[in-house]
Formats: structure tokens, C-alpha cells, sequence
């Protein structure tokens, strides 16, 4: 290379550079608006399996966990109350963050209320909601909040009252349960869907988290 | 440590830190102040704990690169540019020369290690953090992690002993990635239900050195305490490897036809 063309070299950098970096940012949203229909898909397959993804973090199951549950986060983000939209890899995002760390209890607490709440502002899935709970109270059995998110489910969302106030007072004989779990279990079981308990659930959620 | 091995040690330390090798520690301080700042805008409830579960990974991370990077390269690098033949020439056996390249790097390793412990302080208190007794577990975690890297690069430092970078790279690599999932070896053993396959696994198990168990961080995140006796049984498991791994090395190395 001549004594010129070297010279040249550091300007061609400073210029070039730049210019190539926009050129590669410009060509990769053109990739993405071409490929996001098939991106949604191939995520789906990536996603099913916690153990498997517990495998591949080499021992850094807690901060993939994290990662997992920051992801579910902001797909929840992306889609609560829009009407028409699909929760499909809900599921499998907090079930694989909760498989990787069965003590994120943020994951069961907030997860549970996302799968519950009706379209279009959730996935209207109370039933993976309580599945999930179930997840955490197994993994967490000191826990008296999840077991307390398990009873509201149950009263709230499933309207099933018997089994509502059975978790509640299972939950009370929890140590550090708070007092109120053996009044919401023989409330709901006196009377039933009554907006009085639903305003004092509403109350000690507000108050607890 | 002995008056022939020190010099060895602090002359690897010294060398490591002339190769710029603890310029990683800008790219933690990085990692740590981008996550500290990011986390709180793009997750719920959990900003302390990423911080402490991205710190510790990110120290075990880097500490792992460290060790095996450097450590592959510790006796064949001395080979290869002919320093080692001026070494010999003095007064030092071959088995001080690998302790004291051995603790060379481990010195750096330790300095490295306790410099990202400062930044993770510093990400941990930003974002609100205030240390409670039950955050002692990450210290004892960032120990273990330390035991870890210390077998790691005794691991690595047998290789070079008598294979080129590339392999002893390959071959650490293996075995670290058999370590880790040595519990899961052990579990299909005992899933197959047959003799042969669960006396196979059961060897493996027992022979490769398991970095499941100092595998602490999440406990370490979310406060836990870490048992006493895990601390001496890691402490002395992790001893006992370092010891095996350094007589193997003396004894191949001791062998080694250097001319």
C-alpha cells in the first residue's frame, strides 16, 4: 500500500464507520418488519420447557430466571388492553422464570394476576393462574401471601367460595399468617360474593404489596 | 509461601496485569451501571435482585474466562518463548515453578474478584440497597465462586502442562461443563435403572469435580442463609481438588521433556 493510501486510512475509518453501522441498522428493521409474523412463531417453539432451559444456563439459572421473568413482563406490557391480542407464550414465559427460580415470588404474585384478568386486559386464564400459584405455594410453603393470592383466585375469578375459604384457613395456620386469613375464610364461607369481603381483600392486597 | 515460589507468583501477577487483563473490570463496571440504571424501567418488584443475581454471574462469568484463558497459557506460554529454560536454570524445582504460576494467577484472580465485589457494592446501594445480616450470604457466595475459579484454574493449568491452548481450552471447557451438570449425570444413572449405566454415571459423578456445589447465587439473592458446613465442606472439597490437580501437574510436568 503506497505512503497515500495510508494516510488516507484513519479519515476512511472515521467516515466509513459510522455510515456502515446506519446502513446495518436500516437493513436489520427492514429484516425485522419483513420476518416479526415469524418471529412470533419461532419464539413459540423455543419457550416449552423449563428444565430445558435450566440445562442451558449453566448453573446461572437465577439470573436467566430474572431474564425470563423481565421478558413476561414486557409481553404482558406489550398486549394488556389490546383488543384481539393473544397471550399464547404467557404461560411458558412464567412457567420457565419460575422453574429456573422457584423463589421468585414476584413471578407467581404478579404472573397470577396477568394469566387472571379478563381480555383484553389479561389472558383470562384463572386456571393456569391457580396452577401457578400452586407453583409457588409447593416451592414457597412458608408463604402466606401466595396462599393468600390462591384464595382470592378462588373467590374472585373462579366464584368457587368452598374452596376459596378452605385456602383461606389453610393459609391462616401458616406462622406469620396475619389474623385476617381465618376472618376472610369464615366470611366468604357465611356469605359468599358479598362486595363488603371483596373490598377488604382489595384493602389487604393494597395494604401488602 | 516459600522464598523460590513468591517470586514466580508475583511475577505472573505482574505479567497479567502488563497484558491489560484486568481492563475487564471497566467492561464490569459497564455491565453493572447500564443493569442498575435499565433494570428499574424495564421490570417489576425484582431490581435488587437482578443487580445481585447479574453481579454474581457476571463475576463467575468473567473470573471463569479469566481462569481458563490465562491458565491454558500459564506453562506453555513459558515453553513456547523459551523464558522457561533461564527459570529452570536456577534454583527451582519444576513443582515450585506451577505452584507459584498456580498462585500467580490466583493472586490476580482474587484482585480481579474483589474489585467487581466494589462495583456490585456500588450497583447494590444505587438502586437502594441497604446491607442486612442476611446479606452476608453474598459474600459467602463470591467465595464460593472463588473455590470455583481456584479449581478451574488448576484445572486448566494441568492441561497446559502438556497440551497446547487450543485443546487445554477444550479440555477444561469439558470438564467444567461435566462439573456443572454432574448432579443431572448422577440423576440419569439412577433414572435408567441399569447397573452398568449408574456404575458409569456413579464414577463420573465422584471423579469430575462438582461446581454444582458452589453454586450459591440464587440463595445468595434472594437472603437465604448459606449452612456453616457447606462453607468448610466446599473449602476443603475445592482444597483437596487443588491438591490433586497440582501433584498431577508436578508429576507430568516433572516428566516433561523440555528440550
Amino acid at each position: 500500500m503506497s505512503g497515500r493510501g495510508k494516510s488516507r486510512a484513519p479519515w476512511l475509518a472515521i467516515a466509513g464507520i459510522p455510515v456502515l453501522f446506519i446502513l446495518i441498522a436500516m437493513l436489520q428493521a427492514k429484516i425485522d418488519a419483513s420476518s416479526r409474523s415469524y418471529a412470533d412463531e419461532s419464539e413459540d417453539l423455543l419457550l416449552q420447557s423449563g428444565r430445558g432451559v435450566q440445562r442451558m444456563s449453566l448453573g446461572y439459572d437465577s439470573l436467566v430466571a430474572d431474564i425470563y421473568w423481565t421478558r413476561a413482563v414486557q409481553y404482558y406490557g406489550a398486549r394488556a388492553g389490546v383488543d384481539g391480542a393473544q397471550f399464547g407464550l404467557l404461560w411458558p414465559l412464567l412457567d420457565i422464570a419460575t422453574t429456573l427460580d422457584p423463589k421468585l415470588i414476584v413471578a407467581y404474585r404478579f404472573g397470577a394476576v396477568f394469566l387472571s384478568e379478563p381480555r383484553p386486559g389479561g389472558a383470562d386464564r384463572s386456571d393456569l393462574a391457580i396452577q401457578l400459584v400452586k407453583k409457588g405455594m409447593a416451592a414457597n410453603p412458608d408463604n402466606w401471601y401466595l396462599v393468600g393470592d390462591l384464595g382470592f383466585l378462588y373467590y374472585w375469578r373462579m366464584h368457587d367460595y368452598a374452596a376459596a375459604a378452605q385456602v383461606y384457613m389453610d393459609g391462616s395456620k401458616i406462622p406469620d399468617a396475619p389474623s385476617w386469613m381465618k376472618i376472610m375464610a369464615a366470611l366468604i364461607a357465611q356469605r359468599g360474593g358479598s362486595i363488603e369481603t371483596s373490598r377488604m381483600i382489595w384493602t389487604e392486597i393494597y395494604n401488602s404489596t | 509461601m516459600s522464598a523460590t515460589v513468591r517470586p514466580v507468583a508475583i511475577n505472573t501477577f505482574r505479567e497479567a496485569v502488563r497484558d491489560r487483563v484486568l481492563y475487564n473490570l471497566v467492561l464490569f463496571a459497564l455491565l453493572m451501571i447500564g443493569a442498575a440504571i435499565l433494570v428499574g424501567g424495564v421490570s417489576v418488584g425484582i431490581v435488587q435482585l437482578v443487580i445481585i443475581n447479574l453481579g454474581l454471574s457476571s463475576i463467575s462469568v468473567f473470573g471463569l474466562v479469566m481462569a481458563i484463558f490465562i491458565g491454558v497459557g500459564l506453562v506453555y506460554k513459558e515453553i513456547e518463548k523459551r523464558t522457561l529454560y533461564s527459570l529452570l536454570a536456577k534454583p527451582i524445582r519444576r513443582w515450585q515453578f506451577l505452584v507459584g504460576k498456580y498462585a500467580g494467577l490466583l493472586l490476580t484472580l482474587v484482585v480481579n474478584t474483589a474489585f467487581m465485589t466494589l462495583g456490585l457494592a456500588a450497583a447494590f446501594f444505587y438502586v437502594g440497597g441497604h446491607l442486612e445480616r442476611a446479606d452476608l450470604s453474598i459474600l459467602i457466595a463470591i467465595y464460593f465462586i472463588l473455590l470455583e475459579l481456584a479449581m478451574v484454574t488448576a484445572l486448566a493449568m494441568f492441561f497446559s502442562c502438556f497440551s497446547s491452548p487450543m485443546l487445554s481450552t477444550l479440555y477444561t471447557l469439558a470438564i467444567y461443563i461435566t462439573g456443572v451438570f454432574a448432579n443431572d449425570i448422577h440423576g440419569i444413572g439412577e433414572f435408567t435403572k441399569s447397573p452398568a449405566v449408574l456404575a458409569v454415571t456413579r464414577v463420573i459423578y465422584y471423579l469430575v469435580p462438582n461446581f454444582h456445589n458452589f453454586n450459591a447465587i440464587a440463595t445468595a439473592a434472594h437472603a437465604d442463609p448459606i449452612p456453616f458446613a457447606l462453607i468448610w465442606q466446599n473449602s476443603l472439597y475445592a482444597a483437596l481438588y487443588i491438591l490433586l490437580l497440582l501433584i498431577a501437574s508436578s508429576a507430568v510436568f516433572s516428566r516433561r521433556n523440555l528440550k
